[in-house]
């Protein structure tokens, strides 16, 4: 067995292809002729993902995007810049919904945000920032949300109504104040309890003018448990205000 | 391309024959082989492309200190130039009626996920001052990140050249002012910040400050 070269393996076992020169074999086979291969070879790339899964694509250089590609590629872009700057709360709001195993939490809310919130069509696609989810989960969604600005300072309303069933006055608020020029955001993880009904968000100072996405969304106590995130509204800040 | 060890010579740069020496990331050596000439009259697509390229490469050669900082990709098997180079050929380009141009305004030097700059600000004074100024908002954790360091970079757009600070600000100055040297009196100034981590493994997204002319 030893004197054969080591493609041959990687071919039979892994790939089943015969379109892979020997020549470009780089691939390490773990483990002897029926383990697991690591690297590249020819034109494909084998390797092992965060969950221990064995991934196998192909590699190499592109020549250009065309049509529902490029549309794909603009949606994917959309997402990533508002997702980017909330991925600390998304990664808390998402944590238990992913599906599977091998969704992590800021992987669902990319493909929920990409698959809800991105809307148009190429090259004119955009965020509908009313559909924006921070949080996906059971707890029970407050009512009465608002929100105002009032010197600089971002005021989060709601009515608790600890009557309702589920409803703990110990579950936390969770904010994101979303700048979508500038592409920014205040995230705050832990805010007051449901049962204060006000939180509030102190902003920097401006120069011009900022129009601000506003979202709320709760986290019980032991931060096991999120209710659906709610859009608050958006509020503008203007300097002439 | 290859990669040249120690070899009998050692490694070179420049051309050499049909090779070509240069160092890579990690400063590996690399060797490849000298680019062929074409007979093919080029395309205007190709024309432009080129002028881009040499545009956008020449600016951010300039500023190749603050890069390497700002694009250091650890897992990236490309260069910080060559990341610096495919970001800003795709966002900071702009074509106006007289051809394509650099767009300052969104030119970054850095991409990582350290909070960036807020309210950020420049103001040109006389005695050829600059002010530049930003905020931080009150849920900040300015015991972490108020030691970071502000990598502030200014570019002297009729010299061509950047005009460095001496001793870099941290984040929790909130501001800093510099003077400028007599020469650049008139001559237009773009400012950029980004935040590097006391221990210089993440940075912020650069921010585009604004722009100026020294006055006297």
């Amino acid at each position: 067995m030893s004197d054969q070269p080591l493609i041959r393996y990687g071919r039979t076992l892994i790939l089943g292809t015969t379109n892979i020169k020997q020549s470009t074999a780089m691939g390490i086979l773990n483990d002897g002729p029926n383990g697991s291969v690591n690297g590249k070879i020819g034109a494909h790339v084998v390797y092992e993902d965060e969950w221990g899964r064995q991934i196998i694509r192909t590699i190499g250089v592109k020549n250009g995007s065309y049509g529902g590609e490029l549309a794909n590629q603009q949606g994917t872009a959309l997402t990533t810049n508002v997702l980017k700057p909330i991925r600390q709360v998304v990664e808390i709001g998402f944590k238990n919904v992913p599906p599977g195993k091998f969704w992590s939490a800021y992987n669902y809310a990319s493909s929920y945000t990409k698959i809800n919130a991105v809307t148009g069509t190429y090259p004119n696609k955009s965020i509908d920032f009313t559909k924006l989810m921070i949080a996906k989960g059971g707890l029970p969604l407050p009512l009465d949300v608002k929100v105002k600005l009032e010197q600089n300072v971002l005021e989060f309303t709601w009515d608790a109504d600890l009557e309702i069933e589920g409803n703990d006055p110990r579950d936390q608020v969770m904010l994101v104040a979303y700048f979508r020029d500038s592409r920014r955001a205040i995230n705050l993880l832990s805010g007051a309890r449901r049962e204060a009904e006000k939180e509030t968000i102190k902003l920097p100072r401006f120069t011009k003018r900022m129009v601000i996405e506003t979202y709320l969304a709760f986290v019980s106590d032991d931060r096991e448990r999120m209710s659906d995130s709610v859009y608050a509204g958006q509020v503008i800040w203007d300097k002439n205000d | 391309m290859g990669t040249l060890d120690h070899g009998i010579n050692g490694p070179f740069r420049g051309k050499t024959g049909e090779a070509v020496g240069s160092k890579g990331k990690s400063k590996k050596n690399l060797v490849r082989a000298r680019p062929r000439k074409t007979t093919k009259s080029k395309k205007k697509k190709l024309l432009s492309q080129h002028h881009n390229l040499g545009m956008m490469s020449s600016f951010l050669s300039l500023a190749r200190e603050y890069i390497e900082i700002g694009f250091y990709n650890k897992k990236n098997k490309d260069d910080e130039m060559t990341l610096a180079m495919k970001y800003n050929l795709a966002h900071a380009i702009i074509t106006r009626d007289d051809g394509p141009e650099i767009d300052y305004a969104e030119v970054k030097f850095s991409i990582g996920r350290r909070e960036r700059v807020w309210s950020e600000q420049v103001e040109f004074t006389p005695g050829r001052i600059v002010k530049g100024s930003w905020d931080v908002h009150e849920l900040l954790n300015m015991k972490v990140l108020g030691n970071d360091r502000a990598m502030v970079i200014m570019y002297d757009v009729d010299d061509d050249r950047l005009r460095y600070i001496k001793s870099e600000p941290l984040r929790s100055d909130l501001s800093y002012e510099y003077k400028l040297a007599a020469e650049s009196v008139g001559h237009v100034i773009h400012v950029w910040v980004f935040f590097v981590s006391p221990d210089g493994k993440e940075v912020s997204d650069s921010d585009y400050l604004g722009s100026g002319t020294v006055l006297e």
